[in-house]
């Protein structure tokens, strides 16, 4: 820039001001949000007729220039635009299309615009960070608004649909695009080679763009791409909207892609096995240490691969996991399950999944002949449990890091996934602790042996699920029993209606549990959308759905380390429903809101109107996981939710997620034995709002499972399950809802907005990033 | 190939298929219960009667997970225990009946359910001859209240000895003193003779006998 014009403005700035304010903002915000190649409109208001000069800069600020500050830094890149004289309505706007370089991403420029001069001069700053350049153009239609959903992850088979938003795209509207199919490349790749070559079945659709979403909804592909990923789990393929239609990627494209990951995954049927031939083999190295292993036969010719050892129940036998060993195998995972000694107790069991997985570590150069030396992936082990043994992987973390257990082979850090199949709860807070692991719990509803029945702590799974610090993952099944989650024969120790089965329930676990161990341990993308989505509106392919009885909830809490804004946990502890945990006004039309621990009061689950935490089995009185209970009844009402200002700027998060279950027995839930619904709306600073009803989005809250016992009536422990709505979904279709200036959240039940009763547990209101 | 072996042929080859769709659609599940028996309200008290003891040593110690003492133990009796009501011996997660011989948990090799035949590790110390100090001896075998073992303690298991003798079960003697001890290089070996016991009093549990029998690895 000119040493002397920045001298002049420095000199000028000094002198001092009294003039009118001005304001310069960029798409109507002061911190915008672009991917390069965008165009966006720089806005600077202030006195007419002024001299207007806008500087920018790379390096942020404050810059000090007499008693002001400026925002931009004072680098040597600091640019500077002298803009001629305010226009006589006081408003200057410039459309400016950044390059489309998409090595801009994460960018940051900042601006400030001076206008005026002398006493008269007014500064204001601005910010504009770039974005990938990948914008979300894959996904499903919905039947209401927001009309389409972006996701990742199809399965193979089904129609692919791609959604262009005028709202969000103006200048697509009236313009024809042909929009292409490819074959996923990097960024690199895509600047090596812009050229597009469509592989889908439908081939190249061309498309004139419409003013509204629902103009631009495209099926692209009839479910005939292939899912084809080795040993992996997502084909890639990126969607180009190729808007000059040359046939190349070009700046003024829209591309879902070109990013670190892919703009669409299509997936294979992970229910079945995968391309690895399984080596199984069984040996001893001693006392406890009898083992069951599981490889990949070629795997000689691979890189080290992850660990997932295997840690059974009381009574089990470490040769009932062919289910799980073979599965994860196939996919070119080393499996191995062990004899556990659950019979002491969980002390034990911890102690034969610690020298267990020591033992397979250590005397690699014999086991299988040494076929595993140099292949296994240390620094990365999952433990996974059955019961005892599922309480104890749990302690087994715990003594490694709260007692320093002497490992020889591995270190806290090297464990990477805790899984538990129906975990006992014996030993309670501070010792069955999964600490900071991503934590992950099944549980079957018709589980006969740990009922999960409110008369037992030690039967209740769902506690070691709430001691996990960071992510927590669950999976609740209906009608599966204790034995079910074995394949070793004999009884499913099952007891309620529409039992599964040990088919079915292994079908489900194939399906999940690749997911889990692919994104956990291998970062797979596209095996996320698993375990998050609801399962009614995205399973596994080859989940048993002809089966009426199977039911599935799913729940995904997201940590600190995942990346999260709490809106709501009530973890403060409190129990004032007029504030949140995040320091925030609360205020609420609905019924019997009550906040507290998420422990039944008692040792059933009678419907008793006193005890509004009934079918709450998620700690003991001991723990501190907290939620919230209400109720409507054919009136409507709602909760709404002052956005504390940290997070005002909505757009650095990716969904809103929370976690809801019905009451069980409570007659606001037998009255109507259904999946429930309500709405989700947000509104902006400036009093716009969008609304979302969650069953547009597919699913709802599952009523719970129809088992009786644990006191009188129907309906067994309340089941979580997470709902997570894509935060871009409300400023789809133009709604004029600005995501960059949130204001408050607001859940509406009743009349107007789903379900007309019902009575929800409630927790963990958050934005996350996925 | 004569007609009637194609006949045969085609008929396994249906056979097979129907085999392999029948696993694809396996029948549901009774909707009876197949929840473990309700244990007595009172506290689980039952007697064991021991079918026979075959002492053992060790050359390598190990430790008895089955108490809270976490013992050490380089002797003892391998015991092959009867219970006449084998639902007591259902095993489940949460806390099950123990078995006690005297004032000592017991290690549970199997879980007899069916059979009514527990094959049980009773930790015990080498006498100055070289025999094992339990063999021979009368102890009460019994079914105590449930609980998880390895948090019994010596002053536990002794009172619930006194409930099994004030309940007034009767004792077993504990095989002969005089019987010269197998001897072991390690509890890992040990465990896999366990494995001969249990095929012969459990014949049910296969695949545990299986499991015990694997070749040891490494020494």
């Amino acid at each position: 820039m000119s040493q002397r014009l920045l001298s002049t403005i420095l000199f000028l700035a000094a002198l001092g001001t009294s003039a009118a304010a001005a304001e310069l903002t960029i798409d109507g915000v002061s911190h915008a949000y672009a991917r390069p190649g965008q165009s966006i409109v720089v806005s600077i208001s202030g006195m007419p007729g002024a001299p207007v000069i806008l500087l920018a800069d790379v390096a942020p600020g404050p810059l000090q220039l007499g008693n002001k500050t400026l925002g931009v830094g004072g680098s040597a890149g600091l640019a500077l635009v002298s803009l001629g004289a305010m226009p006589a309505l006081g408003q200057l706007d410039l459309s400016v299309t950044p390059d489309g370089n998409p090595d801009l991403a994460d960018l940051s420029i900042y601006l400030t615009a001076v206008v005026g001069a002398g006493q008269d001069m007014q500064l204001s700053d601005a910010i504009l960070t770039f974005v990938e350049r990948s914008v979300p153009l894959a996904g499903e239609p919905l039947s209401a608004f927001p009309f389409f959903q972006y996701v990742s992850a199809f399965n193979m088979t089904e129609a692919l649909d791609v959604a262009v938003d005028p709202g969000r795209y103006p200048q697509v509207v009236g313009q024809a695009g042909d929009i292409y199919v490819v074959e996923s490349k990097t960024g690199a790749e895509w600047n090596a080679d812009p050229s597009l070559t469509d592989v889908s079945g439908d081939g190249v659709n061309t498309v004139t763009f419409g003013g509204a979403l629902l103009d631009n909804i495209v099926e692209v592909d009839g479910g005939s791409l292939s899912g084809s990923a080795g040993d992996g789990m997502g084909h890639p393929y990126d969607v180009v909207v190729d808007l000059n239609q040359d046939g190349l990627l070009d700046a003024g494209d829209l591309i879902d892609g070109f990013s670190k990951q892919a703009g669409l995954y299509v997936v294979h049927d992970i229910v079945n096995r995968g391309p690895h031939v399984v080596v199984e083999t069984l040996y001893s190295g001693g006392s406890w240490l009898n083992q069951d292993l599981y490889y990949p036969a070629d795997i000689a010719a691979m890189t080290k691969r992850p660990l997932v050892i295997v840690s059974h129940g009381n009574g089990h036998n470490y040769q009932w996991y062919d289910h799980i060993g073979m599965h994860l195998a196939s996919y070119g995972f080393i499996v191995m399950s062990h004899s556990n000694n659950t019979g002491p107790g969980i002390q034990s069991a911890s102690t034969t999944t610690l020298t267990n997985t020591d033992y397979l570590l250590g005397n690699l150069h014999t086991i299988a002949g040494g076929a595993l030396l140099g292949k296994v992936d240390q620094d990365n082990i999952a433990w996974i449990g059955h019961s005892r043994g599922g309480e104890g992987v749990a302690k087994a973390y715990d003594r490694l890091v709260d007692e320093g257990y002497p490992a020889l082979h591995f270190v806290p850090e090297d464990i990477v996934l805790i899984s538990s199949i129906a975990p006992t709860d014996f030993l309670g807070p501070n010792q069955s602790d999964p600490h900071d692991k991503p934590y992950h719990l099944w549980v079957g509803g018709a589980d006969a042996d740990v009922t999960g029945c409110a008369s037992s702590n030690i039967a209740a799974s769902f506690h070691l699920l709430a001691r996990a610090e960071q992510r927590r993952l669950g999976i609740s099944l209906h009608g599966v029993g204790h034995g079910d989650f074995h394949d070793g024969g004999g009884s499913s120790v099952a007891s309620g209606p529409c039992k599964l089965g040990r088919n079915d329930t292994h079908a489900v676990m194939r399906g999940y549990l690749l997911p889990l161990v692919m994104h956990h341990q291998r970062g797979n993308i596209p095996a996320e959308d698993f375990l998050w989505r609801q399962y009614e509106s995205f399973h596994p392919l080859g989940a048993p759905i002809a089966d009426p009885c199977l039911v599935v909830d799913l729940q995904l809490r997201e940590g600190e380390a995942d990346g999260r804004f709490v809106i709501e946990d009530y973890q403060d502890g409190a129990g004032d429903v007029g504030s949140s945990s995040s320091g925030q006004s609360v205020t609420s039309s609905v019924t019997a809101l009550v906040e507290g621990l998420l422990d039944d009061e008692n040792s059933n689950f009678t419907h008793n109107a006193s005890q509004p935490f009934n079918g709450m089995t998620y700690c003991r009185a001991s723990d501190s996981e907290r939620g919230a209970v209400f109720e409507w009844d054919n009136a409507p009402a709602s909760i709404t939710w002052e956005v504390a200002p940290a997070a005002r700027n909505a757009r650095i998060w990716d969904e809103l997620s929370l976690r809801a279950c019905q009451a069980t027995r409570h007659p606001l839930t037998t009255g109507e034995l259904a999946d429930l619904h309500f709405d989700v709306t947000l509104t902006d600073h400036m009093g716009q709002s969008a609304t979302v009803s969650i069953e547009t989005l597919g699913g709802g809250v599952e009523e719970p499972y129809q088992r009786s016992s644990c006191g009188t009536g129907v309906g067994w422990g309340n089941e979580f399950e997470t709902i997570s709505v894509s935060l871009d979904a409300f400023e789809a279709d133009g709604s004029g809802f600005d995501l960059g200036n949130l204001a408050s959240i607001r859940l509406s039940f009743g009349p107007g907005a789903g379900s007309l009763f019902g009575r929800l547990g409630l927790d963990d209101l958050q934005l996350v990033q996925r | 190939m004569n007609s009637s072996t194609t006949i045969l042929s085609l008929l396994a080859a249906g056979l097979l298929v129907t085999g392999v769709a029948l696993g694809v659609t396996s029948p549901r599940p009774a909707e009876d219960d197949s929840a473990p028996p309700v244990l007595p309200d009172s506290g689980v008290l039952a007697a064991a009667r021991v079918v026979s003891a075959t002492p053992f040593r060790l050359q390598q110690p190990a430790i008895h997970a089955w108490s809270a003492e976490q013992l050490q133990y380089d002797a003892g009796l391998l015991l092959v225990l009867a219970v006449d009501d084998s639902e007591l011996l259902v095993r489940r997660q949460v806390a099950e009946p123990v078995l006690y011989v005297g004032a000592m948990p017991v290690e549970r090799i199997n879980d007899g359910r069916i059979s009514g035949h527990v094959v049980a590790l009773l930790p015990s110390v080498t006498r100055a001859d070289g025999g094992v100090a339990a063999a021979g001896s009368e102890r009460l075998a019994f079914l105590g209240q449930p609980a998880l073992p390895e948090q019994i303690d010596a002053r536990m298991a002794a009172a619930e000895l006194a409930r099994a003798q004030a309940a007034g079960l009767p004792v077993s003697r504990l095989g002969d003193a005089d019987v010269e001890p197998l001897l072991f290089p390690d509890r890992g070996e040990l465990g896999a003779f366990s494995a001969t016991l249990v095929a012969q009093y459990a014949p049910d549990e296969q695949d545990l006998v299986r499991g015990l029998s694997v070749p040891r690895l490494t020494r």
